[in-house]
């Protein structure tokens, strides 16, 4: 089919969606300081005596994708993964927003990751997952993204962008039923290592400590705690600092543990009404719900922070009403895919899948664009998901 | 008796003499050390920075060190415009300043003039990257193939648009092209069909727009012509089997 001349192709640029449709404020987000456009010529006289020590300094602030296309520049940068000093560049730039990683239920080894700077999807293949196992995200901290096999039983760590994973090895207790995950570092990043617990509803709890390889059982629930435990397993635990908090069902509230001391604690907490698919989230310390609030045919989707003097959700925010009438009288299912600053939260409805993020700092509300595979055409629906700090440097 | 601000006396390569508050001047983690280890009274030598740029550089400091002390009324938004103005500067000038904050060690300036070169670069293709800083490309062509397809995540086009360079393009294809304003180019691309907007100048232009999905209503025409060469109807058809390269 080739003529006889054959050509060659090189992309110039990613695909930019035409500048004229998104306001002022949206175009300069994510900007920083001198922004200058992307092509502006570069004098080589000038640039090519640029010193080879600030090139680390100045590629850990690419955007992360950039980072990935740029590997083919030359060995020394496509080995910068491994450079400590690279590393540390990568530490001292401020933590931007998190990616979503989430699963499509077409293709379970080709994972969708957002990047919700760019409005991007990108889909690196998964390679590490033995062929036809499924393993959904369930925690994540520090960049590293925690998997459990649908039969709750294998564990595993990953940096998605890196692809750099481990095999948990097998826990000390055989469970067979639904667990709750929560994930924490040690420190402030995966070199000085991470923890995973896992819960189940009988009150059984195992920690993984990542730096000596090995579940270890601290020791029981407190009497205080009634078993069993109904854990609202919907809800994706949250960490702030080194207690992880657990989302209950009955009594109403919150479990909490501390990785450090090792004490769980129980915190009563009465849910709105009205109230169903309710996730808990956080953001800079701040315990906050995400839940459907429906109320006759009106289904709204409400945002409410905990306040630890009483105990008590206030809320502080709702999706603009506009959003919401998309949803008016029908059934409605929710899940929130990230639970840190940014929340993204997938809308089920018999035929539509509603994509949005919710920014808590600012609170802005944001369409999500649909996730399609490469070469496939049809729109994927997410269900399920966890959000991730995108760190090129965190190794499982 | 309110405190009198010491002042360090600074010497730069072109031998102008700056005189500073300290406060501003150990903004530099070089000219602190200097100064805590050194004489104190003496003038302290930055060898490697000229008066334009150690000018700028002070100004930059005092900025910082004025905001925050609250002696200046700005806020984090107002400072950070004022940085964004700060490095609107010639190509020539930022290099001196990154270079000059690098052996200053000045952090917050280091980090905001790197922020900057890495937004000016991160549009480029990763030849142009070799070529603005003077890179040799290390990889044998498998290689640099394998780096790309191992990556290829980060490349995907999604809704696919884009602007592509078409290089190496026969001088009497493209004059085909040219020749007839309405005409339309379709391209394979690893095997998928990828038709292009019409162009009037081919010739002339070094890239042009690609849609990854052929827009309506000429799909079934480009697809079924693709085994043909020339549909008539104003329409040229000119096939490349090439690799994408990005």
């Amino acid at each position: 089919m080739a003529a006889g001349k054959s050509g060659n192709c090189k992309m110039l640029e990613p695909f930019k969606p035409p500048p004229s449709k998104r306001s002022r404020k949206e175009r300069n987000r994510g900007k920083l300081p001198g922004s200058t456009p992307a092509s502006e010529v570069m004098d080589q006289e000038i640039w090519k005596e640029f010193p080879e020590d600030l090139f680390e300094a100045v590629i850990a602030r690419l955007p992360i994708a950039t980072f990935f296309r740029f590997r083919s520049v030359c060995r020394k940068w496509n080995s910068l993964l491994e450079s400590q000093s690279f590393s540390h560049h990568c530490a001292e730039i401020p933590q931007a927003n998190p990616w979503f990683y989430t699963i499509t239920h077409e293709n379970m080894n080709v994972g969708a990751m957002y990047d919700p700077s760019t409005k991007k999807w990108h889909h690196p293949t998964i390679s590490f997952l033995p062929a036809k196992m499924i393993a959904l995200p369930v925690a994540s901290v520090g960049g590293l993204v925690c998997f459990l096999d649908i039969g709750h039983r294998n564990f595993y760590v990953c940096n998605p962008l890196t692809q750099s994973f481990k095999e948990l090895p097998a826990r000390s207790v055989k469970v067979w039923s639904r667990v709750a995950v929560g994930m924490t570092l040690n420190g402030n990043s995966t070199d000085e290592g991470y923890k995973i617990l896992w819960v189940g509803c009988d009150g059984e709890y195992e920690v993984y400590d990542s730096v000596k390889n090995s579940w270890s059982r601290p020791g029981s629930m407190p009497s205080n705690i009634k078993l069993p435990l109904s854990l609202n397993f919907r809800s994706q635990a949250i960490s702030i600092d080194s207690t992880l908090y657990f989302m209950q069902s009955d009594p109403e509230g919150i479990v909490s543990y501390n990785m450090v001391s090792g004490v769980w604690k129980q915190f009563i907490i009465p849910a709105p009404i009205h109230l169903s698919d309710h996730t808990l989230a956080e953001c800079e310390g701040r315990i906050m719900l995400v839940g459907l609030l429906t109320k006759n045919a009106a289904t709204c989707v409400c945002i409410w922070e905990l306040q630890k003097m009483t105990l008590l959700w206030k809320e502080v925010d709702r999706m603009p009403n506009i959003w919401c009438l998309e949803f008016y009288g029908k059934h409605v299912r929710m899940s929130c895919l990230g639970n840190k600053g940014l929340f993204m939260l997938s809308l089920r409805s018999r035929q539509m899948n509603r994509l949005v993020t919710y920014n808590v700092m600012s609170r802005e509300w944001m369409k999500v664009p649909g996730c399609v595979l490469p070469r496939g055409r049809k729109r994927q629906w997410i269900a399920c998901g966890t959000a991730f700090h995108p760190c090129l440097t965190a190794t499982a | 008796m309110g405190s009198t601000s010491t002042k360090i006396k600074l010497r730069t390569s072109d031998q102008k003499v700056f005189e500073v508050e300290k406060a501003v001047a150990v903004q530099s983690q070089t000219i602190k050390y200097i100064y805590e280890n050194g004489c104190p009274d003496s003038v302290i030598h930055v060898h490697s920075v000229s008066g334009d740029i150690l000018s700028k550089i002070l100004d930059y400091c005092k900025k910082h060190v004025n905001s925050a002390a609250g002696k200046e009324d700005i806020s984090p938004e107002e400072l950070y415009e004022w940085d964004a103005n700060f490095v609107k500067v010639d190509q020539n000038t930022l290099f001196d300043l990154i270079l000059a904050a690098n052996c200053l060690k000045i952090e917050s300036l280091l980090d905001l003039t790197c922020q900057t070169v890495a937004n000016m670069i991160k549009g480029k293709r990763p030849e142009e990257i070799r070529t603005t800083f003077n890179i040799k490309n290390d990889y044998t062509i498998e290689a640099e193939e394998a780096v790309r397809r191992e990556n290829k995540w980060a490349f995907d086009m999604l809704g696919g648009v884009g602007t592509m360079v078409i290089e190496e393009l026969a001088d009497d294809t493209m004059s085909k092209c040219v020749t007839n304003t309405k005409s339309r180019v379709c391209v394979i691309a690893a095997n998928q069909i990828v038709m292009m907007r019409s162009i009037s100048k081919l010739a002339n232009k070094k890239s042009i727009d690609v849609y990854k999905q052929p827009q309506n209503p000429t799909t079934p025409r480009i697809k079924e012509s693709v085994k043909q060469r020339n549909v008539g109807t104003g329409f040229i058809e000119l096939f490349f089997h090439f690799k994408c390269k990005m």
